[in-house]
């Protein structure tokens, strides 16, 4: 059944995946034509103001020498004109040349890189320019545009000073808008997916699925229960025809039995009644009365969507925080520029390891549909604070509160899967989310980094802030409080103590969890951003690389979960993925470009999947040989914790780690230290194996 | 409402969210790139002011002892006619004081903090800003041989002078976008009409379906249904209610015969 409904599914996303790919190519011809458009009004008004600018720069020029003609001296006499020329064409970097041809065009001076084969287009220019009143036009030769200037002497042309811009300059300001156009694009085909999904998954699949659901009880002679209807969608609404047919087949028998119960025994047919009736009962399977109702099967994917919205507008500011609370270290007394930096992600991280009991008594009390409302709107909260100043107190009191709803909703996310996913439903929501978050970075940050570009910090907090608001409208729609499983066992202090004395686990927390985290927090939400600025890149282009780091994410996302499969419970795939991630690191520091801070943000999104999915094998492994003394779920907390604690360190560490040393320098440090834990994880499992086979023998 | 208007309406609305984006940053990138050029090429205007001035300071001699200074920056306003004002400060405790200036105003004070933080914050010595009583000022800060920002050269120029030369581009941009949105509307209603129709027509057979089972009729046509789970399941529920309503009607026969076998007055046991 379940094999048929994810194939189910899976033809709704083909056909999901059919329209999205439609629309795209709509918007993108309807782009197109935009586009071609602004080119040919931003060549116009880029070589309307680069000619004013060049004239500008030109008169300067015409001046000097036609102050050396009023003296006496004739044009061609002039001393120097040649390295004027070049002095002069240091100074713009518009202009490819400089040219000083006499009245005829014959070039008496020329900067270098002047082609030969132009000196016939200033020929005929000089022919077709009669009098100092004529109009003094651009005009294009080869790939530049050429801009004349008249040097008179009185009322009569002496000669011409032609200023050249290469059309490239035109062309490289053009272009830069091009990338931000894909950027949108690519932003409104993710974002379209997404609520597409969200729609076919809550107004069709899983209406189907409950319909189908309805129908394959009835089928199977089952009348004894009926759906219950949530939504008033057309699907839901067929189900509620099934539940009218059950309901009243059900009426219908219990009237006649109320009859034969008042037939009187000597009636002939009383006993063939009986009969009947007993064959019915036989053959199909009816309700005590009223049928009994069944609670729709809860929709897991719902929370692909808010996962999304939220990390979304998270993605949307990560890359640039740390420059916005850079500008204030002047106010700070105590930190330097980089620690300034890093406290926003620091107090982030702070609040959101505070705050996790906080949902899991909040949701036990008010339900999750209400713990949602409270995490989101915490949320939006924290953005909105931003608006009511510019000082640094105001971000981290911003960054507080957004960390409490990030907290909160986290953690009221993990307990609704606990509360009502099967076990197989449980991993793909791993899966699930971790997609929302590739998914989420793909398009947000470079939105983000578009935005700030464009509008300002400020105004992209409005942006993560609708997100936000978004998700509570969905929440409010679509997320209701259902019948709960069993809760699993708490983690209390003493069981906390006791699950660090065991080997296993605590080389687990030390030497990986612990230092990933850290490196999450340190690398995504603090070094690379900074790193790609201190490379000259502007914030469209950090926003556009840590694009890369969402691309890499959602494409290993699906593959991770079975490659761990395959690999049950080696401890090899973690420690690899966390070597890859440690070298890869360390390599920058012989190449300190762009490029290679792609490779290390593409590496380590595969590497973070992959550790990630085998961490939490092996600690359900675990988990499972110890299952007499705690759940999986105790393991998987106590891991949860140290991860926190590692992601509230690693800016802080970071940011003293780059107070003393260069960007390049730091990740070699960080990657080294990686690797150096690595290894020790690695000895450990050696050690282990061999005890092992020791044992055996 | 029906599936195809609601898909309808999410790419519809992501459409014309996307499609104003663009259009608003085409307009934005315009505008900025046209204001940057213009004062670009305002700051060639002072440039050669600047070299003047510049050099003086690094001969040691104070501003504010040069001679035709005045008569320098009113030539260079003449010579271009957007220019509204040139002034010249000196920089002293954190405020700009007027050295010289091409007409008597005094500058606004929100103009001189705002002046201040733009020298303090820019990487290098030119820098901008658009003030709300409609100027936009460029400025060009001089610095003294230590590296010290000790005076600045200000400009002042309307800024609707910018907006006006691209006003009747920026219509046509936003008109090209309002048909481009009605382009997206109707291509996403199509989009959705044709990715929904088998959908569509499997909620229409399951209607006719129910209609006609609760017309108690015999025959369905369920061939419109693409999704075998679908087929298959509905076809079974199909007959299995039909069997059930076979069997209660046979109930309800001999409750009927029943009755009629019962003397006149109560059915008692």
């Amino acid at each position: 059944m379940e094999q048929k409904n994810s194939s189910q599914e899976q033809n709704y996303q083909s056909t999901i995946f059919g329209i999205i790919l439609l629309f795209v190519v709509v918007n993108l011809a309807i782009s197109s034509v935009l586009y071609m458009y602004h080119v040919n009004a931003q060549k116009a008004a880029l070589l309307t103001e680069i000619s004013n600018k060049s004239r500008a720069i030109g008169s300067s020029i015409e001046d000097l020498i036609e102050h050396s003609i009023e003296l006496g001296i004739p044009l061609e006499n002039i001393q120097g004109k040649k390295s004027y020329l070049q002095n002069k064409l240091k100074q713009a970097k518009e202009i490819s040349y400089l040219v000083l041809t006499d009245e005829k065009g014959n070039i008496l001076s020329k900067t270098d890189d002047v082609r030969d084969s132009l000196t016939g287009s200033f020929k005929r220019f000089a022919q077709s320019t009669v009098s100092i009143n004529d109009k003094m036009e651009p005009f294009q030769i080869y790939s530049d545009y050429n801009i004349p200037l008249c040097i008179n002497e009185g009322n009569h042309i002496v000669g011409f000073l032609h200023v050249g811009i290469s059309s490239k300059l035109i062309q490289n300001n053009i272009s830069s808008v091009f990338y931000d156009i894909l950027v949108i694009l690519l932003a409104s085909l993710v974002i379209g997916y997404e609520f597409l999904n969200y729609f076919f998954m809550n107004a069709i699949v899983h209406p189907l699925r409950n319909l189908v659901r309805g129908l394959q009880s009835t089928s199977l002679r089952d009348f004894s229960s009926i759906n219950q209807i949530t939504m008033r969608d057309t699907i839901s609404l067929m189900s509620e025809r099934i539940n009218q047919v059950i309901i009243n087949l059900n009426t219908s028998l219990l009237s006649f039995k109320k009859r034969q119960d008042n037939l009187s025994s000597h009636n002939l047919y009383v006993d063939l009644v009986a009969e009947k009736t007993k064959e019915t009962d036989v053959n199909f399977k009816w309700a005590n009365g009223i049928p009994e109702t069944v609670p729709p099967l809860p929709i897991i994917t719902n929370l692909r969507l808010l996962g999304f919205l939220i990390i979304f507008s998270e993605a949307v500011l990560i890359p640039l925080l740390p420059s916005y609370a850079a500008q204030f270290y002047e106010t700070t007394f105590y930190f330097s520029k980089q620690v300034t930096s890093s406290l926003p992600v620091t107090f982030f991280m702070i609040f959101a390891l505070l705050s996790i009991p906080l949902s899991s008594v909040i949701s036990n009390r008010i339900g999750f549909r209400k713990t949602f409302f409270v995490g989101y709107g915490l949320i939006a909260l924290g953005y909105m604070l931003v608006f009511m100043g510019d000082s640094l107190l105001l971000l981290l009191v911003s960054r507080s509160v957004t960390a409490v709803g990030f907290s909160v909703s986290y953690i009221c996310f993990q307990n609704y899967v606990s509360a009502y996913a099967t076990d197989e439903e449980k991993l793909r929501s791993y899966a699930i989310f971790s997609v929302a978050i590739g998914s989420a970075y793909i398009c947000g940050a470079p939105l983000g980094g578009l935005l700030v570009d464009n509008i300002g910090l400020k105004y992209t907090f409005l942006l993560a802030t609708l997100a936000a608001i978004a998700a509570i409208l969905i929440t409010n729609k679509y997320i209701f409080d259902l019948k709960r499983k069993e809760t699993d066992e708490k983690l209390v202090p003493g069981k906390a103590w006791y699950l660090f004395k065991q080997p296993e686990i605590a080389i687990s927390v030390i030497c990986s969890g612990l230092p990933m985290r850290l490196l999450h927090a340190s690398l995504i939400c603090f070094l690379y951003p900074l790193y790609l600025q201190h490379l000259g890149n502007s914030q469209s282009a950090v926003g556009r690389s840590m694009m890369v780091f969402g691309i890499s994410m959602f494409i290993i996302s699906p593959f991770a979960p079975r490659l761990v499969d395959k690999l049950s419970g080696s401890p090899w795939i973690v420690i690899i993925s966390s070597f890859l991630m440690g070298s890869v690191m360390m390599m920058d520091r012989f190449f300190q470009s762009t490029e290679s801070v792609l490779i290390g943000l593409a590496v380590y999104a595969i590497g973070s999947v992959v550790h990630v999915s085998a961490m939490m094998a092996l600690l359900e492994s675990w988990g499972t040989r110890h299952q007499d003394q705690y759940t999986k779920s105790t393991v998987l907390n106590f891991y949860f914790i140290f991860e926190r604690i590692g992601m509230i360190c690693g800016p802080i560490i970071t940011s003293i780690l780059l107070a003393k040393s260069s960007y390049s320098q730091t990740l070699f440090i960080m990657g080294l230290s990686i690797l150096i834990l690595n290894a020790l994880y690695a000895l450990y499992h050696v050690f282990k194996s061999k005890k092992l086979q020791r044992t055996i023998r | 409402m029906k599936i195809n208007i609601r898909i309808l309406i999410i790419l519809s609305t992501i459409s014309v969210l996307t499609i104003c984006l663009l259009t608003s940053l085409m307009h934005f990138r315009y505008h900025l790139t046209r204001t940057n050029l213009v004062n670009e090429r305002l700051n060639v205007s002072i440039d050669g002011l600047n070299r003047t001035l510049t050099n003086n300071i690094k001969l040691g001699i104070a501003l504010q002892s040069l001679q035709n200074v005045e008569g320098i920056i009113k030539h260079i306003k003449e010579q271009d006619k957007i220019i509204e004002r040139i002034e010249i400060f000196k920089i002293e405790e954190g405020k700009l004081n007027t050295l010289f200036q091409t007409d008597k105003e005094t500058i606004q004070d929100n103009i001189n903090t705002l002046a201040m933080q733009k020298i303090k914050g820019s990487k290098g010595i030119n820098w901008f800003f658009s003030s709300e009583n409609g100027l936009t000022y460029v400025g060009l800060t001089l610095r003294d041989p230590t590296g010290l920002d000790r005076n600045a050269i200000m400009l002042s120029y309307k800024t609707s002078f910018v907006k006006a030369q691209e006003h009747e581009e920026v219509m046509s941009l936003y008109k090209r976008m309002l048909f481009g949105i009605l382009a997206s509307i109707i291509a996403s209603f199509f989009i959705a009409r044709r990715s929904t129709k088998n959908i569509a027509q499997m909620l229409d057979v399951i209607t006719t379906s129910f209609d006609k089972l609760e017309r108690n009729e015999k025959k369905f046509d369920l061939s419109g249904i693409q999704d075998p789970i679908v087929r298959g399941n509905l076809r079974a529920m199909i007959t299995s209610v039909l069997s059930a309503r076979q069997s209660l009607k046979g109930i309800e026969t001999l409750l009927i015969s029943a009755d009629k076998n019962t003397p006149s007055g109560k059915n008692k046991k």
